[in-house]
């Protein structure tokens, strides 16, 4: 779980996606997201997952994808095993195609999250006149991933020390054996919100009400063609999903 | 009769997952039994990476690590957290239960203790640590120092034959401090190995007389304190601030020749007055 979470982080790095703006970037994911619920046809999601890999690729960010979707495997499987035991399917590729809209999904917002810097999203979220408190409580809650995720370690080990076996038992067993993992985790991090709330009050957090930025963003030439581009080809991807006789 | 070994490490080299440098870089050292050992070391010397070994939450990726003859690398923690008592920084990272008296009886839980026999064994240690009045309280409603000793107390409650504690200074006051350093020598006193990871080099002058000193992922010195912790050489690379009394004692070695561990303060007043008390010496000043 933590794994697919921290698939999410953003790692500082420089490619043409990265340099794009976010809003652009938002559209792309969006479209997609709207794209693999078009169609149930394996095949044509099929082609929309690959349609996403050289995006991937120009953005250096396959490999973190991969990672990102091994650590995934357990959800994916969950996903394909109960269309398969509990939907009226003539055959396996209504599962197939069920399965492959989750990946397009993750991934799409991938492609938006692995190349784009929290602030950035919480500068478009701003721009979407979205109260300030919230954004940055959004960017937060990215922020402090990675911390929450070493913190979750050092209380696994502390635990494991004490002779907590965290592999052994039934199912039920093992959930029980989470309550003194996530008891440390959740009482550390409320007491954490408080000090980090003090920290920003003390440093006059919300002392103006108009909040003036160090970044703006800027639609430049590279933009427009890239939104006309992802336009373009999503009605392309559209229409052909609507209209093409997808064999599975 | 020779003590024997509790812990070996031959060769360790360790690096976290998806890490590039090696935190750990060929390790050796032996622990003997009732050994009372400070490990000392800046941030990010290895000290902690070393010590998660010793129970074996940590594997090596190469060389290997013997705990009272077990090799960590075939056993689970469960099993060599029987030996090792391994205590945390953070107390925040353990605590969970909803009153002390749970909180210390744990670990005897997950070992499969009979109730009433870890009740009885859970007073009996909270007792040694001055938190029996406590026994039916939150243990989130604990002073810093209480908290600290209830982690304590919570793994010496299954007798360890090695006990390690991760910064045990950090965030004590004095008085405190005074009590931890009596914990641990009680501790040592009854033939427990004791190992302390910690910065705080008075703390280890004062009640530790053996420390191995780490830096960038090797150890670069091991020995007496008033040799290593006075070496300038050593502390330098190891970033650390020599004891107060060491650059005293430093600074007066042309006049006098300081005997036993005058790292601790009674032993250095001592070494004082005996020169004082020699007329030849006060007529040379």
């Amino acid at each position: 779980m933590m794994r697919m979470l921290r698939g999410f982080e953003y790692l500082r790095g420089d490619s043409p996606i990265h340099r794009l703006d976010p809003r652009v970037k938002i559209l792309y994911s969006l479209a997609y997201s709207v794209l693999c619920f078009i169609s149930l046809k394996a095949t044509f999601l099929a082609l929309l997952l690959v349609v996403n890999i050289p995006i991937l690729v120009i953005g250096k960010v396959l490999k973190r994808w991969l990672n990102m979707m091994k650590a995934a495997i357990p959800f994916i499987a969950l996903i394909f095993l109960f269309n398969v035991l509990f939907q009226r399917f003539s055959n396996i590729w209504g599962a197939v195609a069920y399965t492959l809209r989750f990946i397009i999904f993750m991934t799409a917002f991938a492609v938006l999250f692995l190349t784009t810097t929290p602030e950035d999203l919480a500068l478009v979220m701003v721009k979407l006149k979205i109260p300030y408190e919230y954004t940055l409580a959004f960017t937060m809650a990215i922020r402090f991933v990675p911390t929450l995720s070493r913190e979750l370690q050092i209380i696994i080990d502390a635990q494991r020390s004490r002779g907590l076996e965290l592999e052994k038992g039934n199912i039920l067993e093992r959930i029980r054996k989470y309550m003194p993992i996530l008891i440390p985790l959740i009482v550390h991090e409320i007491r954490r919100s408080y000090t980090l709330a003090e920290a920003m009050e003390s440093r006059g957090f919300g002392y103006t009400k108009n909040r003036t930025y160090y970044y703006e963003m800027k639609f430049t030439k590279k933009d427009t063609v890239a939104l006309l581009c992802i336009m373009v080809s999503a009605v392309f991807l559209g229409i052909l999903g609507k209209t093409l006789l997808w064999p599975f | 009769m020779p003590r024997r070994d509790v812990i070996e490490v031959r060769d360790l080299w360790y690096k976290y997952p998806e890490a590039k440098e090696w935190v750990l870089k060929g390790i050796n050292l032996t622990i003997k039994e009732g050994d009372l050992i400070a490990i000392m070391g800046e941030n990010g010397a290895g000290k902690t990476t070393l010590v998660k070994h010793f129970n074996g939450i940590l594997k090596p990726d190469k060389g290997y690590v013997k705990v009272c003859g077990l090799d960590t690398r075939e056993h689970t923690v469960a099993e060599l957290a029987k030996y090792v008592g391994l205590v945390f920084q953070n107390p925040d990272h353990q605590i969970f239960a909803s009153t002390v008296l749970e909180e210390t009886m744990f670990a005897l839980k997950n070992f499969g203790w009979d109730p009433e026999r870890a009740k009885r064994r859970a007073k009996e240690v909270l007792k040694e640590m001055g938190l029996l009045d406590y026994i039916n309280t939150s243990p989130f409603s604990l002073s810093g120092g209480e908290k600290k000793r209830l982690t304590i107390a919570s793994v010496l409650v299954y007798d360890p034959e090695i006990l390690v504690l991760d910064e045990p200074t950090v965030g004590q006051d004095y008085g405190q401090k005074r009590r931890l350093a009596e914990i641990i020598e009680r501790i040592n006193s009854l033939g427990k190995t004791v190992i302390v990871v910690t910065h705080d080099i008075e703390f280890v002058a004062e009640y530790i007389e053996h420390v191995i000193v780490m830096s960038r992922g090797t150890i670069i010195a091991e020995g007496e304190a008033t040799k290593v912790l006075c070496d300038d050489n050593i502390m330098k690379r190891a970033r650390l601030l020599p004891p107060q009394l060491g650059m005293v004692v430093k600074n007066l070695e042309d006049y006098i020749d300081f005997k036993g561990n005058f790292l601790r303060l009674p032993v250095f007043v001592e070494n004082l007055r005996r020169w004082l008390e020699n007329d030849e010496n006060v007529k040379g000043i």
